[in-house]
């Protein structure tokens, strides 16, 4: 371990010498493997990524890997300002200080977005439980994209649950449309995206976690049909 | 010196600055006013002549913006106005953020140049008067420094305030048009000359005076020891939200990189790590 510090102190080290001699190139390098290993300070990370960005701009002659590396510190500092945005009402509630939180990973954010402490949450935060999904790592075998996805359009459900079980007459779609579920479908379709490849299948979701109490309940395996086949029907025609 | 500033007005433009008055007189025209004063002060700006783009801006009655929706209301009777009238409020505003921002800097400087109080010098002789008087200099200075250092950090919160407000410009940025989704039946077909060369006004303006902006706010969060925020400076101009590492050419991304590796290495010394934080 401590040779590894030692190597770590002479990174930091490194880069401004890399700047004295105007080696923008290795001081981009040396940048960007710190700003990547980087988990104790999100506001470090981000500095040392955008350092890292303006060295590689710097150097001038930009070949496709330094391309590659900007493209990827553009993705980065998505991520991270996805955390930034994390509504204080959260970080208040989890005890984290916004000024020195250490770096969270997208499946962390995704549960911070949609928990029961963002008392708040609108269909604006499930559709960026949604968009943060991309930012999975695909390689990762302890992740698995479907659950999560399951889980999120649960939730959903779950804020408005006593919608959903209570017995009404009248046009199902109606009586759903002001559910944060039935919001965020819409706000997928706004910008772009086709429900049907976000949202799980009917039989995955009602037999999500997320759902168990109340999957059996007739009511709301008929309003999820219904918006079910609405969204088919839409979206085929 | 690229960041010097040219305070002379010759006769001719005074007469430009002056022509501005006849077009105040009716206030269905000041939108045009307000366009003819941009782009004097566009050019003005462009020759690091502040002084004269400063007199072009008090020739505009502050109560502009408000006179021009009026006006147009009036004879229109539309609270939508043309693009064109649009942009050249978006302007005059990113003018007004700008000269702003320079008064401010000025003010810091004449500051922290020309108000510091001058240490006394201990006495040569030594008699006990003269140690007496001395210690009594001294004590007066050290409250003057204290008061002037107060001054200083209130004149710094001051002008970082007025830069970060054109580095930050909302609607597109600093001199960059709004965009404008609804109003595209207003595009001005038979301007489209005057408007191309405006957009490469606006344009070269942003990557000549953006710039040293930054360099002017490193400069006085350097000075004041606020070594943390500028490395965050990193962050500003790299973001892909305000695109302001575009408006820097390579030399300039270069002369920035050599200022923080100054305030990193002031941070090295002070005990912290390079970029101030401490180890968790």
């Amino acid at each position: 371990l401590n040779s590894f510090l030692q190597k770590d102190e002479l990174g930091y080290l490194k880069w401004l010498n890399d700047i004295e001699c105007k080696d923008f190139k290795s001081a981009h390098e040396t940048l960007l493997n710190l700003g990547r290993n980087e988990e104790d300070f999100l506001a470090k990370r981000k500095t040392l990524l955008s350092l890292s960005k303006l060295c590689a701009l710097a150097n001038g002659d930009i070949d496709d890997d330094i391309r590659t590396n900007i493209r990827q510190i553009d993705e980065e500092q998505e991520l991270i300002l996805h955390q930034d945005l994390l509504p204080g009402e959260v970080l208040e509630e989890m005890g984290i200080d916004r000024d020195q939180m250490n770096v969270l990973s997208p499946v962390e954010l995704i549960q911070l977005y949609i928990c029961d402490k963002n008392s708040v949450a609108t269909e604006y935060d499930f559709k960026k439980a949604l968009d943060l999904m991309q930012f999975i790592d695909q390689e990762d075998s302890t992740v698995d994209l479907d659950i999560i996805k399951t889980s999120i359009w649960g939730t959903a459900i779950q804020r408005d649950i006593s919608v959903w079980t209570h017995t009404t007459t009248g046009d199902p779609i109606d009586n759903v449309r002001d559910t944060i579920f039935f919001k965020t479908i819409s706000l997928a379709v706004t910008s772009g995206s086709d429900p049907r490849l976000v949202l799980p299948s009917l039989e995955s979701l009602l037999s999500s976690e997320s759902l168990t109490p109340v999957s059996s309940n007739k009511q709301l395996q008929f309003y999820l049909g219904a918006v079910y086949e609405m969204v088919n029907t839409v979206m085929s025609g | 010196n690229q960041d010097s500033v040219d305070s002379s007005i010759s006769e001719e433009d005074k007469r430009k600055i002056e022509a501005i008055d006849w077009l105040v007189f009716d206030v269905n025209q000041r939108h045009e006013a307000l366009k003819q004063a941009n782009a004097l002060m566009r050019v003005f700006v462009a020759l690091k002549k502040l002084d004269a783009a400063k007199a072009v801006f008090d020739k505009l009655p502050p109560d502009s913006v408000d006179v021009v929706h009026k006006s147009y209301l009036q004879q229109t009777g539309s609270n939508n106005l043309p693009r064109d009238d649009m942009n050249a409020i978006h302007e005059y505003l990113c003018m007004k953020a700008y000269l702003d921002a320079m008064d401010s800097f000025n003010d810091w400087i004449q500051h922290y140049h020309h108000g510091q109080p001058k240490q006394p010098e201990p006495p040569t002789g030594g008699t006990f008067t003269d140690r007496v008087a001395y210690e009594h200099r001294l004590k007066t200075y050290e409250q003057d420094h204290e008061r002037w250092y107060q001054n200083l950090l209130m004149q710094t919160q001051t002008t970082k305030d007025h830069i970060y407000n054109v580095l930050l410009f909302p609607d597109g940025g600093w001199m960059a048009d709004p965009s404008m989704e609804n109003n595209d039946e207003n595009t001005m077909d038979d301007n489209e000359d005057v408007d191309t060369k405006r957009s490469e006004q606006l344009q070269h303006l942003r990557s000549l005076t953006l710039p040293g902006l930054v360099f002017l706010l490193h400069n006085i969060l350097h000075t004041s020891e606020q070594y943390q925020e500028c490395l965050r400076l990193a962050d500003m101009i790299a973001s892909e939200q305000n695109n302001l590492y575009q408006v820097f050419r390579e030399e300039e991304l270069q002369r920035l990189l050599h200022l923080l590796r100054e305030s990193s290495l002031k941070l090295l010394n002070n005990g912290k790590g390079p970029l101030g934080y401490e180890k968790k």
